[in-house]
């Protein structure tokens, strides 16, 4: 009994490099060997946000509209945002849906919000200019007054694209004056950038802008609250919801690798816990075992 | 109202704008100690009100100026205004951080080297980055690439990968079952992260996804925990959060603060 | 909204009136009741440890600018440095922000000072590390390593380097402090300190330690607040249940023409999506 339970004790006392080693292998193996996962459960916030898409591409007037596309992410947190950024251009770039990336916490934004346009445009055939537009970095502490001036005259309030052309000169911004010709705003954040768009944006128009969210998922619990009171219509929860996302658009790529990295990862870390626990329950029996014999 | 100036007309704007602004900071030194505290109040206090007032003045409900009030034209120059001043804080930033660390290598202080190398890396990084805007050459843009992508993003995302190491060895250690709380958390963590991945997923396929039923799936409980359990304790936690900003501001725009920092003599 | 509609001006003009007059009050004399926050009875504890292993502290005032969370943090990490300057202990303070320095600086030397032991205090204490939030966090994780603290006090605004922080400290032995109003962190402070202080209880802390007038009034008035927000929450619930939607409609962000429109109900917050629903 003595040598199982010593044995057992171990499982509380392993040492943090070879857990280390334990969670690079595990993450890292998807992606050099195919391990086949099963596909995911789509959840309803995803399914939501799908639908709002497809909705928005659906009706005559909307579909005409600007959809922003603000891209507040470095290259931190790329294997959440990138891959949902990656998933967004392609969903709006199939409905044929005209967007303008804006950037305006991380300065990266812009330029993983170009990466994205760039890889899905050669595929479906976008131009710059023509189909889609960048609007750019502009300070995090200046946003507020963008924002409001923005209401009235998106042009000049933002100003000019990232390759300096000014806004109304550029072709797919024409009839795009005002808060009324936005039709979509999707924010792809990681960092709180959610509430100045509800605050300042939103509801500013005749109707309300439709709003979808695509958070990392540390980040993700703080969406359901504006899910539940409408504010939000859906939400990506991270790297998992950008892999449910992928399966809705048919389009998987990085988002397939990453779930069966993910989803290793968390087997990992529940087997470690559960080893942890065991270990500690076990030292817990011996010791009352000690103590039982030297009484 | 402010209509952009090019050519000659610009350059006179800009001399006049350092002439006037210089005047003003000259005039500023000139003021009676006494005076600043209440100075600064009132300059902050009127640089709010602006705000406070656009958005709690009655706007027209027709004609030309529906859904604006008379300082709603204003709102766009502002908003260039506090776009110019934080491209100056971003100045400063790199002033800040270049001064203390020429400083550091002057004053011959311990550590110095990692000043030298953090001045260089300064200069290796925005002369390529300013350069290639000006100049076309390729090669530039392929430096500046190797520096940006190949360093900085890379290091900026190992950074952050660092942090999944860290959640396995925190996970590990502190998620033990001591307590009721503690056996808590654990069960909620398992279901949560059951949920989220595929594998997990899959121990409920069996069950159908509609009907009460489903309210034994994994990934269903997984959300129900996130939406119906953690989603009003952070919602609760924001409220406060909310109104002690609501609270913050005030004491800022009508200068309330007390205590060492904000009774100091300037 | 763009603009504020009459219930909006109604409301936040007198949630403004209720905090700025407890402020007042307190700043004349009043001295609310604010009880002992559970995390703040660690602070005598830690300096304690770090005096007899004879290991530094190191304090640190989060990833934010020179904002009113930051000065709070600051003002947590001078009581800290008051307690630790009693026993001629060491405080580290990295800071991210540059401009910061002369704030810290003056802060904790005047603590030192308070104590009597003038001595005890070090300039190259207070460091300027990077203005990048890794960059930062790779330069705490090294202090913390090569110097060995024995206690950490984590206080302020902090995002996704909080737990390389927390996790080096913990991983050479420190018991650490740690409060923060940023919710996603919370969860990454409490599997790695000891000690977190949740939320709300970070500017009570504030106020409880500094016993600063603006601060325990502001404290009260943020209190009253809430609880007119808990009012009106279960107010409007039972309201809405008997099918008169007038809490709900004071929160709308339409401008209502008549008294009676408070109590019709106002329509979703966002329409439906299908088809022809735009103008």
């Amino acid at each position: 009994m003595y040598p199982f339970l010593r044995l057992l004790i171990r499982g509380q006392r392993i040492d943090r490099r070879v857990l280390y080693v334990l969670l690079m292998t595990v993450v890292a193996l998807p992606f050099v060997v195919e391990i086949p996962t099963p596909k995911p459960a789509i959840s309803p916030e995803t399914q939501k946000f799908y639908d709002t898409i497809e909705a928005i591409a659906a009706d005559p007037v909307r579909r005409e509209k600007l959809v922003i596309l603000s891209t507040n992410f470095g290259a931190g947190t790329l294997a959440e945002n990138q891959t949902q950024t990656d998933a967004i251009c392609k969903h709006l770039m199939k409905k044929k849906l005209k967007f303008a990336i804006f950037a305006f916490v991380a300065a990266q934004g812009r330029e993983q919000g170009k990466i994205a346009a760039e890889r899905a445009a050669t595929k479906y055939g976008y131009v710059y200019g023509q189909d889609y537009v960048n609007w750019g970095y502009r300070p995090a502490d200046a946003i507020e007054p963008l924002l409001k001036a923005a209401v009235r005259d998106i042009p000049d309030a933002v100003g000019n694209d990232i390759n300096g052309t000014p806004l109304a000169q550029v072709p797919v911004m024409q009839g795009v004056k005002s808060v009324n010709d936005v039709g979509l705003i999707i924010e792809v954040a990681a960092a709180l950038t959610l509430p100045q768009w509800l605050q300042y944006y939103q509801r500013t128009g005749e109707e309300p802008i439709p709003t979808l969210y695509a958070p990392t998922s540390v980040m993700a619990p703080e969406g359901f609250p504006f899910l539940k009171s409408g504010q939000l219509q859906g939400m990506l929860f991270g790297l998992r919801g950008a892999n449910e996302y992928e399966v809705l658009i048919d389009e998987r790529d990085f988002g397939k690798r990453g779930a069966a990295s993910l989803a290793y990862s968390h087997l990992l870390i529940i087997v470690l816990v559960i080893l942890g626990n065991v270990g500690m329950f076990a030292q817990a029996r011996l010791e009352k075992l000690y103590r039982e014999e030297n009484a | 109202m402010f209509v952009p100036q090019t050519g000659i007309t610009l350059w006179l704007f800009i001399l006049g704008a350092l002439v006037v602004g210089g005047g003003v900071f000259f005039v500023l030194t000139l003021v009676p100690t006494r005076f600043r505290k209440p100075l600064i109040a009132a300059v902050t206090f009127l640089a709010g009100l602006f705000f406070a007032l656009e958005f709690f003045l009655p706007v027209a409900t027709e004609g030309e100026t529906k859904g604006q009030n008379f300082l709603t034209p204003f709102l766009k120059p502002v908003s260039a205004w506090t776009t110019i001043l934080q491209g100056f804080a971003l100045g400063i930033g790199v002033y800040s951080l270049v001064s203390v660390h020429l400083r550091n290598i002057a004053r011959k202080r311990e550590g110095r080297g990692f000043s030298v190398v953090l001045l260089a890396a300064i200069v290796a990084m925005a002369v390529p980055a300013i350069w290639k805007e000006y100049n076309p050459d390729p090669r530039l843009k392929g430096f500046y690439e190797i520096i940006y992508d190949g360093a900085f993003n890379s290091l900026n995302a190992t950074m952050y990968s660092v942090v999944a190491f860290y959640i396995v060895s925190a996970a590990y250690r502190a998620f033990r079952i001591r307590s009721r709380e503690a056996t808590l958390i654990l069960i909620s963590a398992f279901l949560i992260m059951l949920g989220q991945v595929t594998i997990g997923q899959a121990i409920t396929n069996g069950i159908p996804n509609e009907g009460f039923a489903r309210n034994f799936r994994i990934e269903n409980i997984a959300n129900w925990i996130l939406t119906r359990v953690n989603s009003p304790a952070v919602l609760a936690i924001e409220f406060g959060v909310g109104i002690g900003a609501l609270a913050t501001s005030l004491r800022i725009w009508l200068s309330l603060e007390r205590g060492s920092y904000f009774d100091e003599e300037l | 909204m763009e603009h504020a509609t009459t219930s909006a001006r109604i409301i936040l003009i007198l949630f403004s009136v209720i905090i700025v007059t407890q402020v007042i009050r307190a700043q004349r004399g009043q001295r609310p009741f604010i009880r002992r926050i559970p995390g703040l009875t660690a602070i005598e504890e830690a300096v304690g440890r770090a005096v007899e292993m004879g290991r530094p502290i190191l304090t640190s005032v989060g990833m934010g600018g020179i904002d009113i969370i930051t000065l709070q943090a600051l003002a947590i990490v001078t009581h800290v440095a008051g307690v630790a300057a009693r026993f001629g202990q060491r405080i580290i303070l990295p800071v991210r922000n540059a401009a910061f320095v002369p704030i810290a600086e003056d802060a904790i030397s005047t603590a030192y000072n308070q104590a009597g032991r003038p001595d005890a205090f070090s300039e190259q204490d207070i460091i300027f590390l990077s203005g990048e939030q890794f960059a930062y966090a790779a330069g705490v994780s090294g202090l913390i390593q090569r110097e060995k603290v024995a206690a950490t006090f984590l206080f302020g605004q902090f995002f996704a380097e909080s737990l390389i922080i927390a996790e080096n400290a913990n991983q050479v032995g420190a018991i650490q402090v740690a409060g923060t109003p940023s919710t996603t962190q919370i969860p990454f402070f409490i599997v790695a300190c000891d000690y977190v202080i949740i939320g709300d209880e970070y500017y009570a802390a504030t106020a409880y330690l500094t016993r600063q007038p603006t601060i325990m009034g502001s404290l009260v008035g943020q209190d009253r607040v809430k609880m007119a927000v808990i009012g009106l929450i279960v107010l409007g619930a039972i309201l809405l249940s008997f099918g008169m939607p007038v809490v709900w409609n004071l929160f709308f962000d339409k401008e209502l023409a008549t008294l009676a429109d408070y109590f019709k109900p106002q329509g979703t917050l966002i329409q439906s999506l299908g088809a022809g629903g735009g103008k």
